[in-house]
């Protein structure tokens, strides 16, 4: 660690702290004011716990190095593992929310017990490892005093809760709502929404319905008073809520996935010989590759990912537009322990820079280091679906990583047909051949392989 | 009506006819602080009994001292 530090610009809010990167390491410096807080949940052994539990990112005291890294006002030095890939609230998929919310109130209740507390409920501080939920905000552990406000019942609400009821109770997606509102969706938004036999469940008229109306009254209500300040909540009180809506929550649903688990299940038991070939082109590639992380553009239920794990990928993240399928990738992947996350994407508007300054929140592009991708049965949904000329798609999916697996479908294949059959053909350009040449101009193809009459596999490299 | 409902019902008034003063400093949070103040009260008896009714019936469904 000798590089100097660069400043992650994401980690702003909390003056308590600041996160940076030196090199390939992750280093968070202590300010002053939040030392006493942080040695006290340090000394007391819970973030050890927590750490040897997995729920924590994992951390070691390297206050001696701060003058090297060119670190100053920092009390305390930590260093933390890098996560390979981080990934935001509004890329979520349902069951991912889902467990990131129970998680965190899990960790909430944990913590209670030990006489700790987190001092707020972003939804950013949870990470993915696989499917697994893990914590990365070690400033957030502060100590609970008796009888304080919940800290973070809005925020929580905001980021978790009320997303999730988008889901279950309008079977509506959030990720475009939250992708435009970083803070979340507020109740007094979401109370606007909701049917009146939707608000009559104990959590939604508490929540949302009844916390908008108080939050509307004290907007209005421009006399100031501080009597609020002093409120109490005491210690039963605040594991009743947490309680509560931690049962809420574990029941929720979202009523049109459960047309969708029979469709899958039938449509990715069959294999036909063309998949056996497929997955084998895959394996070879991953093989040779063998990469730390592996982006799955199109991933569907992970059928492919888990070949590329199997194959020798460390770790796969998976990308569709089609919450059904990244439901039925999240059970494969949380059922079998995959190291695969699977998060939605739409490839036409991918997750832009944003935030404050515009970088509190990164982009697709340049967010992860993939050492290799698989795009098999995707471009045709870029190419076709989305107008996108065949070099600007080819552009972007090899921008992805440096080797990688491209399927191309001919116009002929039936998949390319379905796409064309409600519009007149405006691609003359959408050509197998075609396709070789604009990406061999792009990589070195090291092999392809027709995988069906109508199908083509490419294993490019441009590395 | 389910009396699930009903109670939910007779709750929301509870907290609506309590959250009586209309002095309120311009705060993002305190819609979800005055929530807190009277929902806690609720939340923490409700913990409460459930407490009491799984301790009671635990103590009713105690396997009697093994006789083997």
């Amino acid at each position: 660690m000798t590089a100097a530090a660069v400043i992650e610009p994401g980690s702003f809010r909390d003056p308590g702290g600041r996160v940076f990167h030196a090199g390939e390491a992750i280093c968070r410096a202590v300010m002053d004011t939040a030392a006493d807080n942080f040695l006290r949940a340090s000394q007391s052994g819970v973030l050890r716990r927590l750490v040897d539990q997995g729920k924590l990112v994992d951390f070691t005291d390297v206050t001696d190095a701060a003058a090297a890294l060119g670190i100053r006002d920092a009390q305390i030095l930590l260093s933390h593992p890098r996560i390979p890939f981080i990934s935001y609230p509004y890329e979520w998929s349902f069951s991912l929310h889902k467990a990131a919310a129970l998680f965190h109130l899990d960790l909430q209740l944990t913590l209670l017990e030990q006489g700790f507390t987190l001092s707020d409920a972003t939804a950013y501080n949870v990470q993915f490892d696989g499917t697994r939920p893990v914590f990365i905000d070690h400033l957030s552990i502060r100590p609970y005093e008796e009888g304080e406000i919940w800290a973070g019942h809005r925020q929580f609400c905001m980021q978790f809760l009320n997303p999730l009821l988008m889901w279950s109770a309008l079977d509506v997606q959030p990720n475009h709502w939250f992708r435009g509102s970083l803070e979340g969706i507020a109740p007094e938004e979401l109370a606007k929404l909701l049917p009146l036999r939707k608000r009559l469940g104990w959590t939604v008229l508490t929540h949302v319905v009844a916390q908008a109306a108080m939050q509307n009254r004290s907007v209005r209500t421009t006399t100031g008073s501080s009597r609020y300040r002093n409120a109490k909540l005491p210690r039963t009180g605040f594991e009743g809520i947490l309680r509560g809506l931690r049962s809420s929550i574990a029941k929720m649903e979202v009523p049109s996935h459960k047309t969708v688990w029979g469709d899958y299940a039938g449509n990715t038991s069959y294999r036909g010989p063309e998949a056996e070939t497929k997955h084998n082109f895959v394996k070879e590639m991953v093989g040779a590759v063998r990469p730390e992380l592996l982006y799955d553009l199109g991933c569907n239920s992970g059928d492919y990912s888990k070949s590329a794990l199997e194959a020798g990928a460390a770790k796969v993240i998976g990308f569709d537009f089609d919450h059904g399928a990244l439901e039925v990738a999240f059970r494969r992947a949380h059922a079998e322990n995959l190291d695969l996350l699977p998060v939605w994407l739409d490839a036409a508007n991918p997750s832009p820079q944003q935030g404050w300054g515009q970088v509190e929140r990164m982009g697709l592009s340049g967010r992860a280091d993939a050492g290799a991708m698989l795009a098999l049965a995707f471009i045709h949904h870029l190419a076709i679906g989305r107008n996108v000329p065949l070099d600007m798609a080819t552009d972007w999916l090899v921008s992805m990583a440096p080797v990688g697996v491209i399927e191309f479908p001919h116009k002929s294949d039936p998949m390319v047909q379905v796409l064309l059959s409600q519009r007149p053909d405006i691609f003359p350009d959408y050509d197998n051949q075609a396709f070789a040449e604009i990406l061999a101009a792009r990589a070195r193809i090291v092999k392809s392989v027709d995988v069906l009459p109508t199908r083509t596999l490419y294993w490019y490299d441009r590395s | 009506m389910s009396f699930k409902t009903a109670t939910s019902l007779i709750g929301l008034t509870a907290m609506l006819s309590l959250s009586a003063p209309a002095h309120a400093y311009l705060d993002p949070a305190t819609g979800s602080i005055i929530l807190q103040a009277l929902l806690g009260a609720v939340a923490g008896a409700t913990l409460f009994f459930r407490t009491s009714l799984y301790k009671v019936r635990a103590l009713f469904s105690r396997q009697k001292p093994g006789n083997d």
